[in-house]
């Protein structure tokens, strides 16, 4: 094991239900890079067809990848595969969670955690280097996150970084999250820890992640060509959100808020972010002002400073004082960044007390939820737990499916008038027993089981996408047909930012279109917004590099809401970035000299893993019909207006058709079902899953 | 797309700012030189600090020019290679100079039409530029915000001015489902397109993070 560099090269396996442990060797998952890459290829070879994610023989891999706990920027993501209960079919999904965990995974020694089994006890894993065990967690079972973390903390030291489930996860729901360093969080396996009795696991490093040799100089250049040149802000916006003397262009939607006068204002003293120019390496970690971003200009004096992942320049968590909190009996601080947020404040159904959206109101609201959220392990399913409460409670369901007690017993005038108490009774009942803990469910299974009908599947503002029913994420508004392909691809919500960051980085039309070009071949790969042209072929390589780049990120692992570097911020570069990146810093970690297109292909292994997985869970090759179905409302948007006109994200059925065919066909599938051909997969190795499909007559 | 830059030396600092003092011979002409790289560096400076230097701030200290050297410095120090950022552009009735490390061409565009109180010429060409080049319609609280700087009254007193002049008969209002206004110019974009922008700018935006 002396030579391997960037992993470690090890991944740790533990049985609960014989409470074996043991590891092997990483190295022979390494043409699938790590994260995952790993996770994907263990639960299609170990996972027997037909199983359930609650089901004992269902297993959970939490992996990282080379990159994972080195100094390459925004590094620090966590990736965990297993069956998603949200999913009709209970496919294959991974969640993500940022944090700290990725990287004490790898200073302990392990590129990855196999959790297999089930323990019939509350039980948690104490990871200290080599020494690895399976604790009783009695005494846990039944504590918030929080309080999870604070115990095991006691016990391993302050230093040791405790990943938990709350009680959603413990009553395993569908919606449970798991949250490591108070509020990074992954969402929608947390049930299945639940299930297995697996309450936390708290990790202890001391190792090193190696580089390969010499390769320490080239390192620390390409790291500082990146943080002068080539980074933005969070999303990569490039250019910031007023104007500002040093910058071409600006965005009021760019995350690029820093500006003069600006502060992080319960910072003591107060810091200004000033002016952030581009080519100001110390300044990358002041750019992304996020809390008067998500919050509102109200959030200026409460922010205390910008955190966020291990190893990220960035810094997209704000960290607020929030003494308004004591009155629920919570610290007066809170830590969170984008949905964690907003999901809150789409509970609140009339609106906010005191009349304002970025209001005093709000903003208690949004710190109180997403607190009450991550304590109880709760996953707002990329926002649509708020938005089946919404339909639920005015289309009079609610009041129909809950019990009369039940229904009378929730303090639904608190909702009514805007009160932020609302988020206690809304979240402490969402962890009950009762009818309405259901909306936990997520929506294939609240709608067999509340019969929601067609008026929720096909309104536009519920955003449910097909028959897959996860939420849409960056779809038809998001590049037209690109964002509709990528959501298809995923049996979640598609956690692809790969598209939207560049159709998001602020830069002019023309300019965006003249990168494009040549990245994936011409112009026309991307529309101006809500302006959008017929299908081409550019658009299914946009598409597909978009879903491609995504399994890369989730497997070397790397943070796609930063990542890809598809433009810079860099005038004198023409606002290129260098979509090469990547490949060189898996180069310098592994000491594997692997080049952009070799990378390219790696992740298009791992995508076509998916999707295999996915074909196996499904028992069917027909994705085309059965999985890569399209919402109604994407085509029925807009009543009076024709597809391809100005001013609507309205798209045409014939034309998604073709669409999904351009795609099949760029990845080498079958273009009639969308499902990989033999010769698909072995061109990239996967000969045995070939096989594998094959004996189950799962081959097109 | 792949980029091998940095691996290129970058120059240090103190090069960079070398031949800004190597010309400082003791001689008569050298004295003139003198000035001209005092005049660029100057502008540098202000620069730096994001102020447009207007020609006849030169009369003041520290450079305190006469009248009559002020053009014929400023085109020599156009004919100055190691000063090739600095851009002059002629204003209704003065003349700026910046450096354009410092301050782009558009940031130094919009600050020009606000040092000329070209009021509407500045709201209506700003709003154009927005409509044809991202393509989006304008928020007009763009307006509240440096180098405008226009208080939110001022800002409507001139709007509904600007709103009688022919001149700008192309710049239309649309409003998103939260009454925010936006601004537009019918010769880059259409009705229904600036709306829908501005919904998703406004309102939309936010619920798809
Ligand atoms: S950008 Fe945000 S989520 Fe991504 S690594 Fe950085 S802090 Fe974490």
């Amino acid at each position: 094991m002396a030579n391997i560099t960037g992993w470690q090269g090890s991944l740790l396996r533990v049985n609960l239900t014989t409470g074996n442990i043991k590891t092997e060797d990483t190295m022979k998952y390494k043409d699938l890079i790590g994260g995952a890459g790993i996770g994907y290829k263990i639960i299609f070879d170990e996972v027997p067809q037909g199983t359930k994610a609650f089901d004992e023989a269902n297993k959970v891999v939490i992996a990282v990848g080379p990159l994972t706990g080195t100094a390459a920027p925004c590094s620090g993501r966590t990736n965990i595969t297993s069956l998603g209960p949200t999913n009709p079919y209970h496919a294959i999904t991974d969640s993500h969670m940022g944090g700290n965990f990725g990287a004490w995974l790898k200073f302990a020694g392990y590129d990855g955690i196999i959790i297999e089994g089930a323990s019939k006890t509350p039980v948690w894993l104490k990871i200290e280097d080599d020494k690895v065990s399976i604790e009783d967690a009695s005494s846990l079972w039944g504590k918030g996150t929080i309080d999870t973390e604070h115990a095991i903390n006691e016990i391993m030291g302050k230093e040791a970084c405790v990943a938990s489930i709350g009680p959603a996860g413990e009553k395993q729901k569908n919606l449970a999250s798991i949250v490591n360093s108070v509020n990074h969080s992954a969402g929608g396996h947390g049930g299945i820890l639940g299930a297995k009795k697996l309450k936390a696991i708290g990790i202890l490093g001391k190792r090193s992640v190696h580089l390969a040799d010499e390769n320490a100089q080239e390192w620390l250049k390409l790291n500082e060509y990146m943080m002068k040149d080539i980074i933005g802000a969070n999303n990569q916006h490039v250019v910031p959100s007023t104007p500002q003397p040093w910058a071409e262009y600006h965005n009021p939607g760019s995350r690029w808020t820093a500006q003069l006068g600006l502060f992080w204002g319960a910072a003591n003293p107060p810091v200004e972010t000033g002016e952030c120019a581009a080519g100001d390496k110390n300044k990358v970690g002041l750019r992304t002002q996020k809390a008067v971003f998500d919050l509102g200009p109200i959030a200026e004096e409460r922010t205390v400073k910008m955190g966020g992942c291990y190893s990220c320049p960035i810094r997209c968590q704000s960290n607020m004082y929030m003494p308004e909190l004591e009155k629920y009996g919570l610290t007066p601080y809170a830590t969170s960044t984008c949905i964690n947020y907003s999901s809150p404040a789409s509970a609140m159904l009339k609106g906010f007390a005191d009349g304002d959206t970025k209001g005093m109101d709000a903003m208690i609201v949004k710190c109180l939820g997403s607190r009450l959220a991550d304590d109880y392990g709760i996953w707002s399913n990329y926002g649509q737990l708020g938005r089946d409460f919404k339909f639920a409670y005015t289309s009079g369901k609610l009041k129909e499916v809950l019990p009369k007690e039940e229904y009378n017993s929730i303090n639904f005038d608190l909702m009514e008038k805007g009160d932020p108490a609302w988020m206690v009774e809304y979240y402490g009942n969402l962890i009950k027993d009762g009818e309405f803990s259901h909306l936990l469910d997520g929506p294939y299974w609240l709608d067999q089981r509340w019969n929601f009908g067609k008026e929720y599947w096909d309104g536009y503002g519920y955003n449910v996408w097909s028959k897959m029913a996860y939420p849409k994420h960056h779809s038809n508004e998001a590049g037209a047909q690109v964002g509709a392909l990528i959501n298809v691809m995923f049996n979640r919500d598609a956690n692809s930012h790969t598209h939207m960051n560049f159709i998001g980085a602020g830069l002019p039309i023309e300019l965006l279109k003249e990168i494009a070009g040549e990245v994936w071949g011409s112009p026309d790969a991307l529309d101006a917004p809500k302006n959008y042209t017929p299908m081409n072929e550019y658009k299914a390589k946009f598409a597909k590099w978009s879903i491609d780049r995504n399994f890369l990120h989730d497997s070397i692992t790397l943070c796609n809401w930063v990542w890809p570097m598809t433009v810079s911020p860099s005038k004198s570069r023409n606002y290129r970035g260098d979509t090469a990146l990547e490949s060189k810093f898996f180069s310098l970690a592994t000491g594997i000299e692997t080049s952009e297109k070799d990378l390219d292909l790696m992740s298009e292994r791992i995508a076509t893993l998916h999707r295999a997985a996915t074909i196996k869970n499904m028992n069917t090759i027909d994705m085309r019909n059965e999985h890569d179905t399209i919402p109604n409302w994407v085509f029925d948007v807009d009543p009076d207006m024709k597809p391809f006109t100005e001013g609507t994200v309205k798209l045409d059925r014939d034309d998604m058709q073709l669409a999904l065919t351009m795609l099949y066909k760029e990845y080498g599938w079958d273009e009639k079902t969308g499902a990989p051909t033999r010769a698909a997969l072995e061109r990239l190795g996967l000969k045995d899953v070939a096989d594998e499909l094959e004996k189950l007559n799962l081959l097109p | 797309m792949n980029n091998e830059s940095y691996k290129n030396d970058e120059l240090t600092d103190e090069e960079l700012t070398k031949s800004d003092y190597n010309s400082g011979e003791e001689d008569g002409i050298e004295e003139v030189q003198d000035k001209v790289v005092l005049l660029g560096c100057f502008i540098r400076d202000k620069s730096y600090e994001g102020i447009l230097t207007n020609a006849e701030d030169l009369l003041d200290e520290p450079l305190s020019l006469e009248v009559d050297e002020i053009l014929t410095m400023i085109d020599d120090l156009q004919t100055r290679e190691e000063f090739s950022d600095i851009c002059v552009r002629k204003g209704k009735e003065k003349i700026y100079l910046f450096s354009e490390n410092h301050i782009t061409n558009n940031y130094a565009k919009m600050m020009i039409s606000v040092e000329e109180r070209d009021l509407f010429k500045m709201i209506a060409e700003t709003v154009r530029e927005e409509s044809k080049i991202y393509p989006r319609p304008t928020d007009v609280r763009l307006f509240t915000k440096a180098p405008f700087k226009l208080s939110k009254e001022e800002f409507y007193q001139i709007y509904e001015q600007l709103k009688k002049n022919e001149e700008y008969n192309d710049i239309q209002e649309t409003r998103a489902s939260n009454n925010a206004m936006y601004l537009y110019s019918d010769r880059f974009m259409k009705k229904v397109h600036a709306a829908s922008l501005t919904e998703w700018i406004e309102v939309e935006a936010e619920q798809n993070p």
